[in-house]
């Protein structure tokens, strides 16, 4: 059988112009299986990591029974007390697959620049966790260009008891706030502007009140301070999005409760048992959440409708290169075949047997297999190269300034769909050699089967 | 040599050798078929968003609205309204331009809804909703999912899904759809906790003002997000409610879409001239329809990696079926050349003969594709898309101008092929040729 | 939420003198309440205690404010629950300031915003009706067993909240012992009840005093708002407490 081997890859040489044709598309055809799959596994990648460590969803998002849907309604009556929230730090630092957990907070009121007041929207984090979060490797590996504030710090930089907030470019342009706490001079007296002179006033200070209903009824403000800008992408969140700390917003709502807890976990591949412990764990201290995975759709739509439709796409595209890859072999062993059938002939009557020949047939299509693929895989990792050289901008829905096409190739797919593409070869071949081995070896050897 | 002639003794040359090429032609045929699905697909996609923004969502092909309403809107809505001295002014700019087909007014508001029990935020619209019906077209013109549509000249509320769920209505899930994705008309139950909802607001004055409306229809706005907070209502009722005669936008519908860029700019000049200080937005433009844009994009660079995939290997494999055609007929090259074929000739018949496989296989990929398309979208198969609130209907175009237009690109690089791989054999001095041995 | 802020300024419709004679003109009728205010008015301020209780979406709330006033004018300072002590609203005629103590700025509230749903209640108190509304006899009417002149009253221009009162005024004392609050479009919104066993003494004169006014949703009943009143007096106040800019020192 070694032999077998030996032949087949000799043969290989016999019509190189051939083979190289057939070669060739096998080989174009897997650098484009790897190039949509490299495209897929960012573009996912770039959902998942922004879905999961930017904008705080966490591994797993932890809610009072029914908070997801109420919070925003009663907030009181569907938030985490300070007593929940204990136990679910004794559960969550007991776990070892843990990597982080944070406390968060929502809600909504006005802020306010002296002179007028409009509505926001706020994300309560944990400064700690917002810094360890954006700075976390899978961030730094998926978005290595995102940057998280248009200008100035995070909130992680400042004191506690500052009261630093990051506000929306579009909201800090309504506020007139362009002056960030970094560039007002740290002795500069806080005075109540002249609103008859327009938002120049507005700009002589960073600071800003936030004022809400707290959740037990009565009005309360805090003052915040403008620490940096950022973007979310999409317009509406861009002109009243603010973050700040959630001892802040706790200060600004006179609670001492939360809306969610976000969880990180070191693999995230154990989700579903990691989930089920913690369960588990804070039922045994009698108490009972909803806990939601961060691709549930109800949680992350956007995350779960991107990546559904994205996986679709792969699977679609892969299997119909994969289609033409083989039909184009299938053309190809045929020409081989009918040009060979003399050859054939010649075996047959040597007394080798139909199966010996179908291994010779089907060892030289791996062979050319296996040669293509790897020219493939390196034409294709070049191709992805390039691509990411080009620095092509494209605008995926919910990411501001767009995002430059950056393809990433996921080893896993890639081996499964070259084994995949060796199989359909290896089939198509046997079938074109099978048809062809029926005839005696007389008719054979006589050459006028064509 | 006349280049008739060549063209029939090419064709006359692949039907001979037919079934040689057939794996090419099958392996163009597939590679074609699927990027031509996938076009089918993508134009599906776009004309679905065109339809559900365009005619179901009212948006029309471009808006009108106040200077600095995108970016300063949210500052002060009031500031960026327009006033019904304005609102004359644009409707006679509207009247006299044929291209006009029809246009609508939108004013917005935002304020609280109640039961009488439970009450929640709103994000509100009124409208004119007989011109609405004509920019619905009768596909739309039913809108509700339960409940019925809007009447001009009746006080009543379409809630969206969330909204009406959250203010306790009841009504089926199971939506009644013809096979082209619109309702069934007729109306089906809607019960909700009171026969009117109160809706307060703050009017124009920063008085404020309440005013009871019957829920009549409940309304898939789309998005998951804007279902729950969404309402309309005749503009009456909304003006009524807001205490005005201003609006905040007119949408116009135009009577092709590929006039939307001109239209934009003769309007503007003549809004202009007017003394009215407006900014017109195409729709496509507008922050509604900037998600879907977005997502056309990917699907663009999709569609792009794929195609160059698939010409490639198409190329691969007529110049691997090219080459083994012209080994096989050195001698019948020879032949033709001794009988005055120039070294040209021969070089056209085989490019030729690429041309015609490539034209062929593509052209029964366009069969396959529209055969594909009919089954497919007949299928009634649904895929989930981002943050839209119902699953999008798998669907497929008949994508035939984008489907010829590839015919076209793949038949030339076929034509290319051949004619590279034919130039060799072309050139062998007419002896040789004529002893060759396949 | 910014329900409770504007609550506060329930400047109270008292009256100058009891009445003795029948039926007297409308618009005599609110000038003689807006004598009363317009007493209050030309005073050199009042001062009285609101205890006001609020039940919304089944949260109850409890503060105690001290206010004073000065014509359009009014502060009011949170004197309970401890942790708002010092908390201070501003209302400078139509504007709004909410303050509390360590806030670099107060925070302004246009009127726009102060509507925002629930938070109607505040217009409910602070209306001035003899300055903002036109009054039209209605007939009588008993209203908490007494008789009462029925008023309807529209708004003389549109800067104020509400463009319809329905009011009754007891024949006996000249108080307002109930309002419905109409919304443009003539639907009830609001109701308030008012009851007088307080009483001040202006110039020598003794009138009687609101000492509870209860504000009810007309849609949402189970909102309910209660202001008690206490220790209403006549007391100088200067007009620069009154000065936003004052409230930041």
């Amino acid at each position: 059988m070694k032999s077998f081997w030996l032949l087949s890859l000799r043969n290989l040489g016999r019509n190189r112009k051939r083979n190289f044709a057939t070669g060739s598309a096998i080989a174009l055809g897997f650098a484009g299986i790897l190039m949509l799959a490299a495209y897929q596994y960012r573009a996912v990648n770039y959902a998942r990591v922004y879905t999961v460590y930017v904008v705080h969803t966490g591994h797993l998002a932890i809610f009072a029974p029914g908070g997801l849907e109420k919070f925003a309604y009663e907030p009181l009556q569907h938030s985490l007390s300070a007593d929940d929230q204990a136990a679910l730090v004794r559960v969550l630092k007991e776990e070892p697959e843990v990597e982080r957990f944070e406390p968060q907070i929502r809600g909504q009121g006005l802020i306010g620049n002296g002179c007028a007041s409009f509505p926001f929207i706020a994300q309560g984090y944990d400064p700690a966790a917002d810094k360890a979060l954006r700075e976390h490797p899978q961030v730094r590996q998926w978005m290595p260009h995102f940057s998280y504030l248009l200008r100035g710090r995070g909130i992680w930089e400042f004191e506690e008891n500052m009261g630093a907030i990051l506000l929306s470019q579009g909201l800090a342009l309504t506020l007139g706030k362009t002056k960030l706490h970094d560039e007002v001079a740290p002795d500069s007296e806080i005075r109540l502007p002249d609103c008859t002179q327009g938002k120049a006033q507005a700009a002589l200070d960073a600071n800003v009140q936030l004022m809400a209903g707290a959740w037990a009824g009565n009005v309360s403000a805090v003052d915040g301070e403008v620490v940096g800008l950022f973007t979310t992408g999409f317009q509406e969140s861009d002109n009243s999005g603010i973050v700040t700390s959630v001892s802040h917003l706790q200060k600004l709502f006179g609670t001492d409760r939360v809306t969610q807890f976000a969880v990180w976990l070191k693999n995230p591949e154990k989700i579903t048992e990691v989930s089920a412990r913690i369960e588990a764990n804070l039922s045994s201290q009698g108490k009972t959440f909803d806990v939601l995975r961060w691709d549930d759709a109800k949680l992350s739509p956007y995350y779960s409708g991107t990546a559904g439709f994205l996986r679709t796409l792969l699977i679609a595209g892969s299997l119909v290169l994969a289609t033409i890859v083989t039909l184009s072999v299938l053309n190809s062993s045929t020409m081989t075949i009918l040009e060979r059938s003399q050859e054939i002939g010649m075996y047959r009557s040597m007394g080798f047997r139909r199966a010996h020949l179908r291994h010779l047939y089907v060892q030289e299509s791996l062979w050319l297999s296996l040669l293509s693929l790897f020219t493939g895989a390196i034409l294709g990792l070049l191709a992805i190269q390039g691509v990411n050289a080009l620095k092509i901008l494209y605008h995926p829905p919910g990411v501001a300034g767009g995002l430059y096409l950056f393809l990433v190739l996921p080893w896993a797919p890639a081996i499964a769909s070259a084994a995949l593409i060796l199989l359909l070869v290896s089939l198509a071949t046997y079938f074109a050699v099978s048809s062809r081995l029926r005839p005696s070896p007389a008719d054979l050897l006589g050459g006028t089967l064509r | 040599m006349r280049k008739s002639l060549l063209a029939r003794l090419a064709f006359a040359s692949l039907r001979q050798n037919w079934r040689h090429s057939l794996a090419t032609m099958l392996a163009i045929l597939g590679g074609f078929s699927a990027v031509s699905l996938f076009d089918g697909f993508i134009l599906a996609l776009r004309e679905y968003q065109e339809e559900h923004y365009i005619n179901k969502g009212m948006v029309g092909h471009v808006l009108i609205s106040k200077k600095g309403t995108a970016e300063h809107q949210f500052e002060d809505p009031w500031l960026y309204s327009l006033s019904k001295a304005e609102q004359e002014k644009i409707s006679v700019l509207l009247h006299a331009d044929k291209r006009v087909k029809v246009f609508m007014r939108h004013l917005v508001m935002s304020g609280l809804v109640s039961n009488g029990r439970t009450s929640a935020l709103f994000m509100g619209s009124g409208i004119d909703e007989d011109e609405g019906l004509k920019i619905r077209g009768e596909k739309w013109a039913w809108n509700t999912i339960a409940g019925r549509p809007l009447k001009e000249s009746e006080d009543g509320l379409m809630l969206g899904i969330g909204l009406a769920q959250r203010l306790g209505c009841q009504f089926s899930a199971q939506i009644r759809q013809n096979k082209d994705g619109s309702y069934v008309p007729g109306e089906s139950p809607l019960q909700c906790p009171a026969k009117e909802f109160q809706l307060s607001v703050t009017t124009e004055h920063s008085q404020v003002n309440a005013v009871s409306i019957p829920p009549l229809g409940v309304a898939d706005f789309q998005i998951r997000e804007f279902n729950d907070k969404v309402l309309a209502m005749p503009l009456a009722t909304a003006q009524r409610l807001l205490d005005t005669d201003r609006i905040s936008r007119y949408s116009v519908l135009l009577e092709h879409e590929s006039q939307i860029s001109a239209f934009k700019q003769d309007f503007s000049e003549k809004a202009q001239a007017a003394g009215l200080d407006l900014e017109t937005l195409a729709w496509i433009d507008h922050p509604l329809a900037a998600m879907s844009k977005g997502g056309g994009e990917i699907l663009k660079v999709f569609r792009g990696l794929f195609l160059t995939v698939v010409a490639v290997i198409a190329a691969m494999s007529v110049a691997n079926s090219m080459m083994k055609s012209i080994n096989e007929r050195i001698r019948e090259i020879g032949t033709l050349r001794s009988f005055g074929f120039r070294k040209g000739d021969i070089i056209w018949l085989f490019s030729l003969e690429g041309l015609f496989l490539g034209l062929f296989s593509c052209l029964g990929g366009i069969l396959v594709s529209a055969l594909l398309a009919f089954v497919l979208r007949n299928l009634g198969l649904t895929f989930n898309a981002g943050v839209l609130s119902t699953p999008l209907p798998l669907n497929f175009s008949f994508a035939f101008r984008i489907w010829f237009g590839t015919a076209a690109g793949l038949s030339l690089i076929t034509f290319c092929t051949a004619w590279l791989v034919s130039r060799r054999a072309a050139g062998m001095v007419i002896a040789d040729a004529l002893r060759h041995t396949a | 939420m910014i329900t409770m802020l504007a609550l506060l300024f329930s400047i109270p419709s008292f009256a100058a003198m009891p009445a003795k004679t029948p039926a007297p003109a409308p618009a005599e009728l609110l000038t003689t309440s807006d004598r009363a205010r317009g007493a209050a008015q030309k005073l050199e301020g009042l001062s009285w205690t609101s205890e006001v209780e609020s039940e919304e979406g089944g949260n109850h709330t409890k503060i105690i404010y001290g206010v004073k006033i000065l014509r359009t004018d009014a502060l009011a300072e949170v004197k309970d629950p401890p942790r708002q002590k010092g908390e201070v609203v501003l209302f400078n005629d139509r504007t709004l300031w909410f303050f509390k103590p360590g806030l670099k700025k107060p925070v302004n509230i246009s009127p726009r915003q102060k509507l925002i749903g629930q938070a109607a209640n505040g217009d409910i108190a602070s209306t001035q009706y003899a300055r903002d509304y036109e009054a039209t006899s209605a007939g009588e009417d008993k209203v908490q067993g007494k008789d009462c002149w029925k008023l309807e009253l529209k708004a003389k221009a549109k800067n104020v909240t509400y463009d319809r009162i329905r009011y009754w005024v007891s024949k006996k004392d000249q108080v307002a012992v109930k309002a419905e609050f109409l919304t443009l479009s003539g639907e009830p919104f609001k109701s308030a009840e008012f009851q007088y066993n307080n009483s001040i003494k202006i110039g020598g004169g003794t009138y009687p005093f609101v000492s509870k006014m209860t504000i009810r949703d007309a849609v949402n009943a189970s909102n309910v708002t209660t202001i008690n009143y206490k220790d209403p007096r006549e007391e100088t106040h200067s007009s620069a407490i009154f000065n936003v800019n004052r409230l930041m020192r």
